[in-house]
């Protein structure tokens, strides 16, 4: 099966290339002005601290399960695992924002397209603060724009301050979401990756240790 | 051990093997990898009915299951059902084919594995170093730990990284009544 997802990543990477005419614009803004402040993904941020979640891959209609294991090193790297169920490991990387390192891959997953799909993926998702340029107001959400090869939109609930949501967009359009629950805005319980231009959507769900 | 150890060894692994027609046990998966400071732990029940139908029931951290049977592998995550070629998951193909091996005491005759015979204590165990260039990016070495019956308690799965998963065996029911349904997706 393994293959097969490869494949599908492969064919879906390419289809990346092909751009929507549909621009990327935020619903319901009521104002908009620059801004200097750093946002915070809270999520993975704690030093020295073990995350564990069970992780379900939904790639073309093909399902992949099994665990996702990681710590944040030190100030600028995290290492992280995905593995099977049954413990075997897929991929073991070291990922900041300066630096990317493969210390472990399946030999069918060993493709430049897949591991960099991977890397851009989980580099956001595990990023512990950025600097913001812009800063929309919307009803009940505040939304920090980060300037980037796509540009991040970090979505903070108005009432809680918790990061709900961060949206990757090209200039004309969303690339992916990430969507977070959490209950104390320190640690999200689910997480969902979803991509709008292919057909891969990754779930996270927070197993206790 | 030395030699006329490992021949007594794999004679008594054989003899109890033989008897055994379905396997029943509660099992723990520990998963180590080396920057986390605890393993993740995963659990559930095992069945096994001779010669070649082994179904793994996960219940922690969720509900889901894979069966071996007919030579595929029926995967049940959550109601989400699927079945998959065998090959997908060479690893664990092999595992299984170690612990059916065990029951028909076929496992140490294996052409894939350069197997080595340990006694620490009471517990005697058997190291398999896999053979093939092929399978070695897979696989550095399982080891299986054998209890005072002469049964398999504990398998080592160690990887290229030196990571590795354990998976413990516990209140084990041989030849107990284990329903074809067990083995149903």
């Amino acid at each position: 099966m393994e293959k097969l997802t490869i494949r599908c990543l492969i064919i879906s990477g390419l289809l990346l290339t092909v751009a929507s005419c549909r621009s990327y614009q935020l619903a319901d803004v009521i104002s908009q002005e620059p801004t200097e402040r750093e946002v915070v993904n809270p999520y993975f941020s704690a030093l020295d601290t073990d995350y564990a979640y069970r992780a379900d891959v939904e790639v073309y209609g093909k399902e992949l399960s099994g665990l996702f294991m990681v710590k944040r090193m030190d100030s600028v790297a995290h290492r992280m695992v995905l593995t099977t169920d049954f413990g075997n490991t897929l991929i073991d990387m070291t990922i900041g924002n300066e630096q990317f390192k493969v210390n472990y891959v399946m030999e069918d997953l060993d493709r430049k397209m897949v591991l960099k799909l991977l890397q851009e993926d989980f580099n956001t998702l595990l990023s512990p603060q950025q600097q913001a340029i812009v800063h929309h107001r919307l009803v009940s959400q505040d939304v920090y724009q980060v300037k980037g090869k796509s540009d991040a939109y970090y979505f903070m609930d108005k009432e809680s301050g918790y990061l709900s949501k961060i949206v990757k967009a090209s200039p004309r359009k969303e690339q992916v979401v990430y969507e977070f629950k959490t209950s104390d805005g320190k640690t999200a319980d689910q997480i969902e990756i979803i991509h709008k231009s292919i057909r891969l959507k990754i779930r996270l769900t927070k197993t206790d240790l | 051990m030395n030699a006329s150890e490992i021949a007594a060894f794999k004679q008594a692994v054989l003899n109890e093997s033989k008897s055994i027609r379905t396997l029943s046990s509660d099992f723990v998966q520990y998963k180590h990898v080396s920057f986390m400071s605890k393993p993740v732990e995963s659990s559930g029940k095992m069945y096994l009915k001779s010669p070649n139908m082994l179904a793994w029931r996960y219940v922690k951290p969720a509900s889901y299951s894979t069966i071996f049977k007919n030579n595929k592998m029926y995967v049940d995550n959550q109601g989400k059902k699927s079945n998959i070629d065998l090959g997908a998951n060479r690893k664990f193909e092999q595992i299984n084919e170690m612990i059916i091996g065990s029951i028909s005491g076929n496992m140490f005759n294996s052409a894939a594995f350069d197997v080595s015979y340990f006694k620490i204590g009471k517990q005697q165990l058997a190291k398999f170093v896999p053979k093939s260039k092929d399978l070695k990016k897979y696989m550095k070495q399982v080891v299986l730990y054998f209890d005072g019956n002469h049964q398999v308690n504990e398998v080592k799965l160690i990887e290229p990284t030196d990571d590795f998963t354990r998976l413990v065996f516990k209140n084990r029911v041989v030849n107990g009544k284990v329903n074809d349904s067990v083995f149903n997706n």
